[in-house]
Order: structure tokens, then C-alpha cells, then sequence
């Protein structure tokens, strides 16, 4: 499931970095993220299918998820986030042989990999919503022509 | 007079065999004190060595933290080893060699990397975290291979 939601994700970055995918924001008031620093964006494509990319940020701890839909389910939903592998000596340990054994390659590269690709399309989708929504721009035109 | 003579021969004998142990202690305790002080230069070497292997691994996790965005405790490490470098430097420059002056430049290197991740913001920027990102990797492989070239020397030591 979160192999083929990864591979979604990446193409859906090349297709928004190109500007061939435009992110719209999602407006989202629930109790749930009320003290937490919320974003949402979604992008919709032919067939009723829709895109979602959201994240959830407690000060450095954040959670992005990656969510496909169509009318009435949900049919994928993958969550990444970036919190550091924490542990006491033991793990430490552990993890230590674990390191020496494969040098080259970080304990939690898959995760990091994840978290690295979900929050690029994250930026990605910021950025075209940003960018492709004039509305904010077309109200200051209209509150200048006011006077 | 005979007895005289022997107890003068005795006496002789005495004091050589005397001087000969004095001497044989003395050759021993100076070879002991090369044995101690080569003893001390392995273990302070040991531990440059142990010092710079500490280093490269909150080069590490700095390199780690900035791919997790949290450039917070990324800026932490790299704060840990600006503090860490000069302290090191005076501590083993006779092992460190040539070494020490790189080990300077890197200090620079972390400094700058500080002021680039207390810019959180611009971190958000896919181009920027990249860069900074690169950056971090070539201090931490600078630290590196100055940790290996401290090490192949203690290897040599020992062999």
C-alpha cells in the first residue's frame, strides 16, 4: 500500500513541479488541529478521483499524509513523519552494530526517504496553490480601486 | 695475610656485583619509563582518534536532522562541534599535524552551517535545504577522512 502511494507521490511531484497539477488549499477548522499548525491542499483529477496532501506541525514534530480519493472513499491514505529514533543506551547500542555492519546506509533510511518525498509534494503543492490562486491579489486590486 | 687478602678481594667483588645490579636497574627503569611514556602517547592518540569519531557522528546526525526537518537540533549538532574543534585541536595538535589547520577551516565551515539552519524558513525551499544539505556532507566527509588519516596512523603505531 504505502509502496504504491509512494510511487503516486513521486509522479504527482514531477507533474506539480512542472506546473502540470494545480494544488488547491483546503480550508480546515476541526477541534482535532485547533493548537497545532495545520495545511491541507488538494488536486483533482478527471474521473472524480482526488488528490490530498496535508501536514500537521507541533513545533518541529510533523506528520504528512498523502491521501487518494473518489466519491464516497477513501482508497489510499499513507502517513510519513520526522520524528527522531529515540532509546536509551541499549538501543543505542544496538543501533551502534546495526551501523557498523551497514556503514553506508541510515538506520531509518525508508522512513526518511518517505518523509523527504511526501513533504517535498507538500512544498510542491504549497507553492502551486500560492502561485496559481490570484484571488488574494485581485481583492487588494479591488480594495485599492475603493480608495 | 691471607685472610687479609681474601677479605679484600671479597669486599671487591661485593662492590662490582653491587654496581652491576645498579647498572641493570637502571637500564630496566629506563626502559620502563619508554615502555610508559609510548604507552601514553598510544592511548592519547586513542583517544583523538575517539574524539574525532565523536565529531563525525554529530556531523552525522546533523546531515540526519536536516533531511527530517528539524534544522533546530541540526543546528545544535553543528554548534556541538564548533565547540568542539578548537577544545580538540589544542588537546592533540602534535598528532593531528597538518590536520589541525583543516580541522580550522571546518570550524568555519560549522559556523556558517549555524546561521544557515537557524534560517528556518528558507529551509522550506526544496534548492536551499539542498544546498545546505551538501554542505554538511562535504564538512562531515572532510571530518572523516581527517578521523581515517588519525586512524591509520595509530595503526601504524601499533603495528
Amino acid at each position: 500500500m504505502s509502496d504504491k502511494a509512494e510511487e503516486l507521490a513521486r509522479q504527482l511531484l514531477e507533474k506539480t513541479e512542472s506546473g502540470k497539477l494545480i494544488w488547491t488549499f483546503v480550508p480546515e477548522n476541526s477541534p482535532e488541529v485547533y493548537w497545532s499548525e495545520y495545511e491541507k491542499f488538494r488536486a483533482d483529477l478527471d474521473g472524480g478521483f482526488s488528490f490530498f496532501i496535508s501536514r500537521l506541525a507541533n513545533g518541529d514534530n510533523k506528520i504528512v499524509e498523502f491521501e487518494l480519493s473518489q466519491p464516497g472513499r477513501v482508497v489510499l491514505s499513507v502517513q510519513a513523519n520526522n520524528f527522531p529514533i529515540v532509546g536509551g543506551p541499549k538501543t543505542r547500542q544496538l543501533l551502534d552494530i546495526r551501523k557498523s555492519q551497514r556503514p553506508d546506509e541510515p538506520l531509518d533510511a525508508p522512513l526518511i526517504a518517505r518523509f523527504r518525498l511526501f513533504s517535498d509534494l507538500f512544498y510542491a503543492a504549497r507553492k502551486s496553490a500560492v502561485h496559481e490562486d490570484q484571488t488574494i491579489e485581485k481583492v487588494q486590486q479591488l480594495l485599492e480601486r475603493l480608495g | 695475610m691471607i685472610l687479609h687478602d681474601l677479605f679484600d678481594w671479597t669486599s671487591s667483588g661485593v662492590g662490582l656485583t653491587g654496581l652491576a645490579l645498579t647498572v641493570g636497574a637502571l637500564w630496566q627503569a629506563t626502559g620502563a619509563k619508554r615502555a610508559a611514556t609510548e604507552a601514553r602517547e598510544a592511548v592519547y592518540q586513542r583517544n583523538a582518534a575517539d574524539a574525532l569519531a565523536e565529531m563525525v557522528r554529530l556531523a552525522e546526525d546533523c546531515e540526519q536532522y536536516l533531511l527530517l526537518e528539524r534544522p533546530n537540533e541540526a543546528a545544535l549538532r553543528a554548534r556541538d562541534i564548533v565547540s568542539r574543534i578548537p577544545k580538540e585541536r589544542k588537546r592533540f595538535e602534535r598528532f593531528l599535524i597538518a590536520d589541525s589547520d583543516k580541522l580550522k577551516a571546518l570550524e568555519i565551515v560549522f559556523q556558517e552551517l549555524v546561521g544557515q539552519l537557524s534560517l528556518v524558513r528558507s529551509l522550506e525551499d526544496k534548492a536551499n535545504a539542498r544546498s545546505t544539505g551538501d554542505a554538511i556532507g562535504r564538512a562531515k566527509a572532510e571530518l572523516s577522512s581527517v578521523h581515517g588519516r588519525l586512524l591509520s596512523r595509530v595503526d601504524e603505531e601499533d603495528s
